[in-house]
C-alpha cells in the first residue's frame, strides 16, 4: 500500500513531536509508563477520534506507534511535572486527531520507551472499529501525494460524511474545466458554536504546467469567528474526476465558527493561477462560488443541566496533582487538562466542589494551552490550573470532574470525567513530605513594582547641630543654675554693704527727681528731708527718725564723718523744716541750691568709712 | 522599488531593530527572573544589569535579584557589591533583609569553597576592626539619643541639685539629686563613647572586589603589590585618587588598588 504524502508528513510529524519530546525533555527519575488513551474506540468512517499519550519516567527515545492505518489531521503536545512524596514525575502528553483511512479494525500500535538501549516501557496496541458506511475509495489509486479524498461516485446518500473530502458530486460538474475553485467543508450537520475546517482549494487538471497559484480576494467571512493555522498547506492533492486527473492547491485555509444557527453563506474567494513554461506564463483568475451552509443549533433534547454553551467538540478530561500529601495551609496543585478537538477556545474552567475544611482556588493559567488549526478542525489543550489548601488534618477527596459537552460529530451530548482525587493534609509540624526544593543562595524577588530606592541612606548617627545642642543645652542651664545660686549667695554675703554702697546713688536719683520738680513741686522740703534720712539711715544704719540733732551729730562723728560735713547736714535738715512749717520767699527761690548742697553733704558723708561692708 | 524590495526592507529594519528598545522595564524585569528561574543566570545578569545600569532602575528587588543572577553566573565579587547595594539604598525593605540573608550565605560559599585564584586560605566577611567588635552592635542614632538623653537629665539634675544647694529651690539639703545627676552623667559619657564608635563604625564605606583578582600595593605610586585579594573580598574603603582606591583590611593592612577592580556600592 502506498501511504499518501499527507499521511506520511503527518505521521512524521506525530513522530517527531513524541522524539522531540523524548530527547529534549529529560525525564526525572520515575517508572517508567506509557498510556495510549483514545477518545472512543468505534467510530464511522470519515470521523476522527483524540488519542491522548502520556509517557512519564526516564527514557531516551520512543519507537511507534504505527498509525499505518490513520491520517494524523492534528496534534498537540505538553509537559507537566508532579511531586508526590518526593518523588518528581515529569509526563509529557501528546495528544493526536486521527482520520481512519478505511472501514474495519484498525489498530493504532504499540509505542515503546527506550532506555539505554533497552525497552522499558510499552503501550498495547489499541484496535479501534471503524464502520464501513463511509466506504473507502473506490477510484483508481491516486498518485503518491494525493489525499484518500476521491470517494467513488455514486455513493449512496446516506454515506458517513467525510469532513476532509468534498462529495464526488461536488467536484463532478466541474469535470472538463481545466481550473476551478471550489471551497471545501465537511459534509455532515454543522453546530452553532462548533469549529468548521474549511479550506478554498483550486484544482487544475494535472496536464497543465502551474507556476504558481496564489489567492487574490480572501472570502469575506462575516459572522464568524475565524482562526487560520500558522503555516500554510502547501502540499499538492491529486484527484481524478471522471478519468481526468486533477492537482488540488490549498489557497486559503481555517477554521471557522458559527455564532449562531441558521443558514449561512461561505462568500466566494478569487485566485489567480499561473500557467506557462517559464517563459510565457498566463494569468488566469478563477472565482468560487458562494456555499451556503445550514447551522443547526444545539439540541434540546439531552441537554445537561451543567452544559456550558459553547462547549462544543470532543474533549478527554484529566486531572492531575504535583502533590499529593500536603501540610494544612500549604497548597496542592491540581492541573485539570482537556484535550481533544473543538471549541476549545469557549471552554470555561471546570467547577471543582472543594469538600469541607478544604479551599480551592484557581489560577490562571493560560501559559499552558496550546491549540493548533489542521484539517482535524481545532484541537489541542486547555489546562485549567487551582490551588487546593487544606484547613484542617485529614484525607480530602475531590470528586470526578465532569465537563459536559456536545459532540458535533456523534450530534449528541457527552460527559468526559476525571478520576476522583485524593489528597492528605497533614499537620503543620511535619509529615512524610519531603519536596523537592533546591535551596538558593540568594533569594529571588519574584515580581516587583521596581519602585526605586530611596537613595543612599545618611549617617544613621546623630547629627553634628543635634549634638552641639544637646550637649550644650544642658550645660548651660546648668551653668545659668550656678550663676543663680551664686548670685543668691552672694547676695546674703553682701546684701548690707550692697544696699550701703547703693544709698548715695539712690539719694541722687531722687536728688535729681526733686530738682527737676523744684520750681513748683509741693513737698519739695519734706521730700529733701527724706532724702537726707533714708540716706543716713542706710549708708550708716542710724535710725535718723528717733534721734535728736546732737545724737544725730554723735552718730555720724561715730560713723567716721567729718564734722564740718555733719554740721552742714544737720543745717540743711533744719534748713528743710524751715521750709517745711515756715516757708519764705527766698528758700522757695533757694531750692535748686539746697539740693546742691545736700549733694555735696551726702557725697561728704558717703566718704565717711562708717557703715561700710 | 517594487513592493515585495519594500517589504523586505522594511522586515529587514524591523530585524535589525534592538528588540530590548520595545520592552517595558517590568517587562525586562520579568524576562530577568524567568532566565533565573530556569537557570540561564548569565542571560538573567545581563537582563538585570542592563536593568539596573543601562536604564538606572534601582528598586532593592531588582538588586536583590541580580545580587542572585550575578552569583549563579559565578560573579561572586558583583554579588557582594549590589547585594550591598540593595542594603545601603534601602536598610529597611524586605528586599534589604533578602539581601542580608544572600550575603552571609555568599560569605559562606565562600569560605567553604576555601577562596579562589591566589586568595586561598582567605576568610570572607565582613569588615571588622577593633571598632566593629567593640561598637558594631550599636546602632549609632539610638546610641546617640540615648547619650543625650542622659546627658540632659544629668546635667539638669546637677542644676537642681545646684540650686537647691544654694537655697533656690525649696528641697531638702541632703536630697539625692547630686547623686542622681553624678550617676546620669557617668551613664552618659558611657553612652556617649558607644554612640562615637557606633557612629565611626555606620561611617565604613564597603568596597568589594569584583575582578578576579585584584593587587594590593602599599603606596599609590608602588610598583609591586604587596598582596592580591580575592573576588569576593569585602574591604572598607577610605577615599579614591587618580584610578586607585584606598583600602583598608580587617587586618587593619592599607593599601592601594585599581579602581577597576572594586565595586563601591
Amino acid at each position: 500500500m502506498v501511504r499518501p504524502l499527507a499521511s506520511r508528513v503527518a505521521l512524521a510529524a506525530a513522530m517527531l513531536a513524541l522524539g522531540v519530546l523524548a530527547s529534549g525533555l529529560p525525564a526525572a527519575a520515575s517508572a517508567q509508563q506509557v498510556r495510549v488513551a483514545p477518545g472512543r474506540t468505534s467510530l464511522p468512517l470519515g470521523e476522527t477520534v483524540t488519542v491522548q499519550i502520556v509517557l512519564s519516567g526516564r527514557f531516551d527515545e520512543t519507537r511507534g506507534p504505527d498509525l499505518a492505518d490513520f491520517d494524523v489531521v492534528g496534534k498537540s503536545s505538553g509537559t507537566s511535572v508532579s511531586v508526590v512524596n518526593g518523588q518528581m514525575t515529569q509526563e509529557h502528553q501528546v495528544t493526536l486527531q486521527l482520520l481512519p483511512k478505511r472501514a474495519g479494525t484498525l489498530t493504532i500500535g504499540s509505542i515503546e520507551l527506550v532506555s539505554a538501549g533497552k525497552v522499558v516501557a510499552s503501550s498495547r496496541p489499541v484496535q479501534i472499529r471503524v464502520s464501513g458506511k463511509g466506504a473507502p475509495p473506490t477510484a483508481p489509486a491516486p498518485p503518491p501525494g494525493a489525499p484518500p479524498e476521491s470517494a467513488p461516485e455514486g455513493a449512496p446518500p446516506d454515506a458517513a460524511p467525510e469532513p476532509s473530502a468534498p462529495a464526488p458530486q461536488s467536484l463532478a460538474r466541474f469535470a472538463g474545466k481545466r481550473w476551478f475553485l471550489v471551497p471545501r467543508v465537511p459534509e455532515r450537520p454543522l453546530y452553532a458554536g462548533e469549529p468548521i475546517y474549511v479550506e478554498y482549494v483550486l484544482y487544475s487538471a494535472a496536464d497543465l504546467s502551474v507556476a504558481d497559484a496564489r489567492l487574490e480576494t480572501p472570502p469575506a467571512l462575516k459572522g464568524f469567528v475565524v482562526t487560520q493555522p500558522r503555516d500554510p498547506d502547501t502540499e499538492l492533492r491529486r484527484v481524478r474526476i471522471g478519468e481526468v486527473p486533477y492537482d488540488g492547491r490549498v489557497v486559503w485555509r481555517g477554521a471557522v465558527t458559527p455564532l449562531e444557527a441558521g443558514r449561512v453563506v461561505l462568500p466566494p474567494a478569487s485566485a489567480a493561477i499561473y500557467v506557462g513554461d517559464g517563459f510565457f506564463v498566463q494569468t488566469r483568475r478563477v472565482a468560487s462560488d458562494a456555499v451556503t451552509l445550514d447551522i443547526l443549533p444545539l439540541p434540546d433534547s439531552g441537554r445537561p443541566a451543567d452544559f456550558v454553551e459553547g462547549t462544543v467538540g470532543q474533549f478527554v478530561v484529566r486531572a492531575s496533582l504535583d502533590k499529593s500529601s500536603v501540610r494544612v495551609g500549604e497548597a496542592a496543585l491540581l492541573t485539570v487538562d482537556v484535550t481533544g478537538s473543538g471549541n476549545l477556545s469557549s471552554l470555561r474552567a471546570p467547577p471543582v466542589p472543594p469538600p469541607p475544611g478544604m479551599r480551592v482556588a484557581r489560577v490562571p493559567a493560560s501559559d499552558l494551552d496550546e491549540t493548533v488549526v489542521d484539517r482535524g478542525g481545532v484541537s489541542g489543550r486547555r489546562a485549567f490550573q487551582y490551588l487546593l489548601t487544606p484547613e484542617r488534618e485529614g484525607r480530602f477527596e475531590i470528586g470526578r470532574i465532569e465537563l459536559p459537552h456536545f459532540n458535533p460529530v456523534a450530534g449528541r451530548y457527552e460527559r468526559s470525567r476525571t478520576e476522583a482525587i485524593r489528597v492528605v493534609a497533614t499537620g503543620g509540624a511535619g509529615g512524610p513530605i519531603h519536596e523537592v526544593r533546591k535551596e538558593r543562595i540568594v533569594p529571588v524577588i519574584a515580581s516587583s513594582d521596581l519602585a526605586p530606592a530611596p537613595g543612599r541612606v545618611p549617617d544613621r548617627s546623630v547629627g553634628r547641630e543635634v549634638v552641639m545642642a544637646g550637649v550644650g543645652v544642658p550645660m548651660a542651664l546648668f551653668l545659668v543654675a550656678e550663676a543663680v545660686a551664686r548670685r543668691r549667695a552672694w547676695r546674703e554675703r553682701n546684701g548690707t554693704s550692697h544696699a550701703r554702697r547703693r544709698a548715695l546713688a539712690d539719694a541722687e536719683k531722687r536728688l535729681k527727681s526733686l530738682a527737676r520738680s523744684a520750681p513748683a513741686g509741693e513737698g519739695f522740703w519734706s521730700g529733701l528731708d527724706g532724702v537726707i534720712r533714708d540716706f543716713v539711715s542706710t549708708r550708716f544704719g542710724v535710725p535718723v527718725a528717733a534721734l535728736t540733732s546732737d545724737d544725730l551729730r554723735a552718730a555720724l562723728a561715730a560713723a567716721g564723718a567729718e564734722a564740718e560735713v555733719a554740721d552742714a547736714l544737720l543745717a540743711e535738715l533744719e534748713h528743710c523744716a524751715f521750709g517745711r512749717f515756715a516757708p519764705s520767699a527766698a528758700m522757695e527761690r533757694d531750692r535748686s541750691a539746697s539740693v546742691d548742697r545736700v549733694r555735696r553733704c551726702l557725697a561728704g558723708l558717703d566718704r565717711a568709712r562708717g557703715g561700710d561692708a | 522599488m517594487t513592493f515585495r524590495t519594500l517589504a523586505a526592507v522594511l522586515a529587514a529594519a524591523f530585524l535589525v531593530a534592538d528588540p530590548a528598545s520595545a520592552e517595558t522595564l517590568p517587562g525586562m524585569f520579568r524576562s530577568g527572573v524567568e532566565a533565573l528561574q530556569a537557570g540561564r543566570a548569565a542571560d538573567a545578569a545581563k537582563t538585570l544589569r542592563d536593568l539596573h545600569e543601562r536604564y538606572g532602575v534601582t528598586s532593592p528587588d531588582l538588586l536583590v535579584n541580580l545580587g542572585a543572577a550575578e552569583y549563579e553566573a559565578g560573579n561572586h565579587g558583583r554579588a557582594l557589591l549590589y547585594l550591598h547595594r540593595a542594603v545601603e539604598t534601602a536598610p529597611e525593605t524586605p528586599a534589604a533583609e533578602a539581601a542580608r540573608v544572600g550575603i552571609g550565605r555568599i560569605r559562606s560559599a565562600m569560605n567553604q569553597e576555601g577562596g579562589r585564584s591566589e586568595g586561598k586560605g582567605f576568610v570572607f566577611g565582613g569588615i571588622a576592626d577593633a571598632w566593629t567588635v567593640a561598637f558594631g552592635w550599636a546602632d549609632p542614632a539610638v546610641a546617640g539619643s540615648v547619650f543625650l538623653a542622659l546627658w540632659a537629665a544629668g546635667f539638669l539634675a546637677a542644676a537642681a541639685w545646684r540650686l537647691a544647694r544654694g537655697g533656690v529651690l525649696p528641697v531638702r539639703a541632703r536630697s539625692p539629686a547630686g547623686m542622681t545627676a553624678a550617676l546620669l552623667l557617668a551613664a552618659a559619657l558611657a553612652a556617649g563613647g558607644i554612640a562615637y564608635g557606633a557612629a565611626k563604625v555606620a561611617s565604613y564605606r564597603v568596597a568589594v572586589v569584583t575582578a578576579d583578582e585584584a593587587p594590593l600595593y602599599d603606596a599609590i605610586d608602588s610598583m609591586e603589590r604587596s598582596l592580591t585579594l580575592p573576588e569576593g573580598a569585602e574591604v572598607r574603603h577610605l577615599e579614591s585618587r587618580g584610578g586607585f582606591v584606598r583600602v583598608r583590611l580587617s587586618s587593619g593592612k592599607e593599601g592601594w588598588v585599581p579602581e577597576a577592580a572594586v565595586g563601591v556600592p
